[in-house]
C-alpha cells in the first residue's frame, strides 16, 4: 500500500470539495481519477500528493499517518516520495531544463555533482538529451511536459500524481505524454493520474470516478 | 535537508536572472551608503583640520580677547568685544610682566585694498611684533621678518602671505618693492611660508606690518586680541588667574577674557562633532528608505513568483528553506550596495581630498557597511515570512 486515504471530507468554506471519500492506492497501480471539472478531483489529488491536508478523516502515506506531521515533515515526504506533474508545466522560467530538473534534488541536500549526473540521466530516460541546456520558452509543450516529468522522477518517487498533464497539450503530444506514464507502470511505478478526458484515462487500469466530492464508481 | 551553500546559489541565481531589477533595487543602499561615509569623511576632515591648526598654535597659549567672550551661547553677550574693546598695546605689555608669562603679542587688524602698479587686492593687514614669526611659527620662506626696530621706528615694511604675493606680483620678485595700503607706501621685505587653509579661510590672505605702523595710518589704539605665551603647559591656569588679575586692576570684568586655546578647540570639535553626526543621520534616513525600497521590490518579487515558491513547496522545499532563499535574497541585495557604496564613498572622499579636508574615519565605514547588512534582514524578513506562509496549493493555483 502506498496511499490509503480514510473518510476524507474536504471543506473551503462552506464549499464541501470532498465527503467522506476512503480509497487505497497499492504498489504498481496505474489508476486515473475522472470526473468533470468541480467534481473535487484535483482536491484529491492535493489530499493524496499531501499538498493539502483534509478537513476531516486520515491520510497514510507508506504505513505513516500523517495529520500528526507539520508542513516541514510534509515538505520533505514530498521530496522524497512523491513526484509531481502539473497541467501548466510549473517549470522555472529563464532557468535550464538540467537545472529545473534538478530542483527537487537541491531541497533534499545532494551535492551538485550528483545532482547533475541525475538529472542528466532522468532527461535522457525522456528523451531530452539534445535539450539539456534549454530554458522552458525554448522548448515545446509537449518537452516542457517531458522536462516536468524528469523533474518528478529525479528523487525516484513512491508514486507520480500527476494533474491534467495533457490539458495543456495537443493530442499527438498528450498522447506521447501518456505512453511515457504507461512505461514507467511497466518499470514498476505508482501512476496517479488526474484527467476529465476519456481516452486517457483509458491509459490507466483502474479509473476512479469522482462526481460531487464522493468517489462513484470504479 | 539543503546546504547553506545551496541556498545562497539558488538566491544569487535568482538575482542574476533579473539583473536590471537587482541592480535597481540596489541603488537606494548604494546611494545611502556611498551619502553616510562622503558626509562624515567631510566632518571629520573638517574637525581635522581646525585641530591641526590649533595645534599649530602651540598648546602653551592664552588668548586675550575683548570683551566677555562667549563661545557656547554667543546669543546672550553678543559677538565678542563688539562694545567694549579697551584692549591697548599697554595691558599686552603689563600682562607681559607676569611671573609664569613668557611674551605677549599684540595684534591689530584691519581689511584693506592693497595695491602694487595697477594690480589690486583686498586683504587684512595685520598689526603686530616680530614675534609673530615663533608665535605663529610662519617664518619667510623670502627676503626677511621685519625686526623691533622698525616697529619702534613706525617704519613702513610688511611680509606678506602668499595669495597677496600670487595675486599682485604675478612672476616678479616682490621682495624690495613697494605696495600701496589706502595710500601709504609700504616696503615688502619678505613673503612668508604658505600655510594653506580652507573653507574661506585662507591664512596666506594677509599682509603683516608693524603694530605702530598701522595703528597711526588707521588710528587704531585698540588690539582686536593678543596672545599669551605662558612658561609651561602646567601653568596654564595659574597665568590665567595672573592675567586676571593684572587687568583686573584697570579694567572692568566683562571688558576682557582669557582664554584657553584647548577650550576654544573642544568646543569646536564639539560642534563639529555634533555636524558631523548630524550630516550622517541625514544621510543614514536615506539608508533607511533604501531598505524600504528593497522590501517592496521582495514583496512585489514574492507575489510574482508565487507559482514558483507553490512549485518549490511541491517538491520539498519547507517553509523555512523558502523564507531563508528570500532573505539571502534581500541580505545580498544590501550587502552588494553596501559594497559599492562604499567604494563610491571612499573614492569621491579620495578625490575631494584634493581640494579640500576629508578624512574617512574607519568605523564610518564599518557603521555604513553594517548598517545597510541590517537593513537587507530588518527589510528582507516580511517579504520572506510572507512566501514561506504561501500555502503550495493556493501559490500553485495562482494565475
Amino acid at each position: 500500500m502506498v496511499i490509503k486515504i480514510e473518510g476524507v471530507t474536504k471543506l473551503y468554506g462552506r464549499t464541501r470539495a470532498l465527503e467522506g471519500v476512503t480509497l487505497q492506492v497499492d504498489r504498481g497501480e496505474f489508476i486515473a481519477v475522472t470526473g468533470p471539472s468541480g467534481s473535487g478531483k484535483s482536491t484529491l489529488m492535493h489530499i493524496m500528493g499531501l499538498l493539502d491536508v483534509p478537513t476531516k478523516g486520515q491520510v497514510w502515506f507508506e504505513d505513516k499517518e500523517t495529520s500528526k506531521l507539520n508542513e516541514s515533515q510534509l515538505a520533505r515526504l514530498r521530496n522524497q516520495k512523491i513526484g509531481f506533474v502539473f497541467q501548466q508545466f510549473n517549470l522555472l522560467a529563464r532557468t535550464t531544463a538540467l537545472d529545473n530538473v534538478q530542483l527537487p534534488l537541491i531541497y533534499a541536500g545532494v551535492k551538485s555533482q550528483e545532482r547533475e549526473t541525475k538529472a542528466k540521466a532522468m532527461l535522457t530516460k525522456v528523451g531530452l538529451e539534445s535539450k539539456l541546456g534549454h530554458t522552458p520558452a525554448q522548448l515545446s509543450g509537449g518537452q516542457q511536459q517531458r522536462v516536468a516529468i524528469a523533474r518528478a522522477l529525479i528523487n525516484e518517487p513512491a508514486v507520480v500524481l500527476a494533474d491534467e498533464p495533457t490539458g495543456n497539450l495537443d493530442s499527438k503530444s498528450g498522447q506521447e505524454i501518456m505512453e511515457i506514464f504507461k512505461q514507467l507502470n511497466r518499470e514498476g511505478k505508482t501512476i496517479i493520474v488526474v484527467t476529465h478526458e476519456a481516452n486517457i484515462a483509458a491509459y490507466a487500469k483502474r479509473v476512479i470516478t469522482v462526481r460531487d466530492g464522493k468517489v462513484v464508481e470504479e | 535537508m539543503i546546504s547553506g551553500g545551496s541556498l545562497i546559489k539558488v538566491a544569487g541565481r535568482s538575482l542574476v536572472t533579473n539583473k536590471t531589477r537587482s541592480i535597481l533595487t540596489t541603488l537606494g543602499i548604494i546611494i545611502g551608503v556611498a551619502a553616510v561615509i562622503l558626509l562624515v569623511s567631510l566632518g571629520a576632515g573638517l574637525q581635522r583640520q581646525i585641530t591641526q591648526q590649533f595645534e599649530d598654535l602651540g598648546t602653551n597659549l592664552l588668548f586675550v580677547m575683548p570683551g566677555k567672550f562667549q563661545f557656547r551661547d554667543s546669543r546672550e553677550g553678543g559677538p565678542p568685544g563688539v562694545a567694549v574693546n579697551k584692549l591697548t598695546t599697554k595691558e599686552a605689555d603689563l600682562v607681559a610682566a607676569g611671573e609664569h608669562i613668557v611674551a605677549t603679542l599684540p595684534i591689530a587688524s584691519t581689511n584693506a585694498t592693497v595695491s602694487y602698479q595697477g594690480e589690486e587686492v583686498s586683504t587684512f593687514v595685520i598689526g603686530t611684533t616680530p614675534e609673530y614669526a615663533s608665535f605663529r611659527n610662519s617664518p619667510v620662506e623670502q627676503g626677511r621678518w621685519w625686526g623691533q626696530k622698525d616697529v619702534t621706528g613706525n617704519k613702513l615694511v610688511a611680509v606678506a602671505g602668499q595669495t597677496v604675493v600670487e595675486k599682485l606680483f604675478q612672476s616678479s620678485d616682490p621682495v624690495g618693492q613697494k605696495v600701496t595700503v589706502r595710500g601709504k607706501k609700504y616696503e615688502v621685505v619678505g613673503v612668508l611660508t604658505s600655510k594653506g587653509g580652507a573653507f574661506g579661510n585662507d591664512q596666506d590672505d594677509q599682509l603683516i606690518v608693524p603694530i605702530t605702523a598701522l595703528q597711526k595710518q588707521f588710528n587704531i589704539t585698540k588690539l582686536s586680541y593678543f596672545y599669551v605665551q605662558v612658561d609651561s603647559n602646567d601653568n596654564l591656569d595659574r597665568a590665567s588667574a595672573e592675567i586676571k588679575a593684572i587687568l583686573g586692576k584697570r579694567l572692568k570684568e566683562d571688558e576682557f577674557s582669557v582664554v584657553n586655546s584647548k577650550e576654544i578647540l573642544a568646543t569646536l570639535q564639539q560642534i563639529l562633532g555634533t555636524v558631523t553626526a548630524a550630516l550622517g543621520g541625514i544621510a543614514a534616513i536615506s539608508l533607511v528608505v533604501g531598505g524600504i525600497g528593497i522590501m517592496n521590490i521582495m514583496l512585489v518579487s514574492v507575489t510574482e513568483r508565487t507559482r514558483e515558491i507553490g512549485l518549490r513547496k511541491a517538491v520539498g522545499a519547507t517553509p523555512r528553506a523558502i523564507m531563508m532563499q528570500f532573505l539571502i535574497e534581500a541580505v545580498m541585495l544590501s550587502l552588494a550596495g553596501g559594497v559599492i557604496g562604499t567604494l563610491l564613498g571612499v573614492g569621491a572622499g579620495a578625490i575631494l581630498n584634493r581640494f579640500i579636508p576629508v578624512h574617512t574615519p574607519v568605523w564610518a565605514v564599518v557603521v555604513a557597511f553594517g548598517v545597510s547588512a541590517l537593513v537587507g534582514v530588518i527589510f528582507g524578513v516580511f517579504p520572506a515570512r510572507r512566501a514561506a506562509k504561501l500555502s503550495p496549493i493556493e501559490a500553485l493555483r495562482y494565475e
